[in-house]
């Protein structure tokens, strides 16, 4: 059972610029997981399984980049976010080069409450 | 007619283990060359009116106000030029929208990175604007996995 708050990793990168920020693949950390799993838990198995990997990258997107005020793309893979790019500047570039109506459906976005 | 289902984007606040909902719809910003450019706003009926940073606009090329008006915002303190967008959601037809807009901050100057979140320009999108031509209403079914937190449902009149 978790107790709140937790560290999560976002707390120990503020202020560092978009391109010290993690980039590449995310290992999803266990507290996220457990959070995701007590989410799921309500519905069945089957149900929730198609969702599953899409709520571990978000959140895990969330850990590593919440409250740091910078926008985010990532894929969504089974082992965690593949993150692509960090910033106002890598994100405009990234969405200049695959704009939203032609990217895969796996990759998303983290507005980082811009 | 046109119809979007936006499932509420939900996070967990890991200092309080609160969840965190808000919606997001992308637009597709009609820039100064007549081109469109992809923007996530957050639907937001508690701004005043839509909002949009100033330097976005201007690489936009769209028009800004050569001096702010006589006004700070608000909630962030930064300056305001007042001007209209015209966008296309993304996810319905190719109808063209247009609201009025606060650009906020120098449109010279993007935020520089380490910016308290608080005064930063952000983009919001305010619902109200669009009533006419627009109805936004809320669902949630308690079975939907894939929408555990409901739906804001978009719709053209």
């Amino acid at each position: 059972m978790l107790t709140f708050p937790l560290h999560n990793a976002a707390l120990d990168l503020k202020g560092k610029p978009p391109e010290e920020l993690p980039h590449g693949l995310l290992t999803i950390p266990p507290e996220v997981r457990e959070i995701v799993t007590g989410q799921l838990a309500k519905y069945p198995p089957e149900a929730h399984a198609p969702y599953e990997a899409g709520r571990l990258c978000f959140e895990t997107v969330g850990w590593f980049f919440y409250d740091l005020a910078v926008p985010v793309v990532y894929r969504e893979t089974p082992e965690g976010p593949d993150v692509l790019a960090v910033g106002r500047e890598e994100v405009a570039a990234y969405n200049a080069r695959v704009p939203h109506d032609v990217r895969p459906a796996a990759v998303k976005t983290f507005r980082g409450f811009l | 007619m046109s119809r979007l289902a936006v499932p509420v984007s939900h996070l967990t606040l890991y200092a309080t283990g609160d969840i965190l909902l808000w919606v997001d719809v992308t637009l597709s910003v009609r820039d100064g060359a007549g081109n469109f450019v992809d923007f996530d706003f957050q639907v937001d009926s508690g701004t005043d009116i839509t909002t949009f940073p100033a330097s976005d606009a201007k690489q936009l090329g769209l028009y800004l106000q050569p001096q702010p008006v006589n006004v700070r915002h608000e909630q962030t303190g930064l300056e305001v030029r007042s001007g209209q967008i015209a966008f296309r959601i993304q996810g319905m037809d190719q109808t063209l929208y247009a609201v009025p807009c606060f650009f906020l901050g120098d449109p010279d100057t993007p935020p520089a990175p380490g910016t308290p979140r608080a005064i930063l320009p952000r983009k919001l999108l305010q619902p109200l604007h669009l009533l006419d031509v627009l109805k936004f209403s809320t669902e949630k079914d308690p079975a939907s996995i894939g929408a555990p937190h409901g739906e804001v449902i978009i719709e053209k009149k």
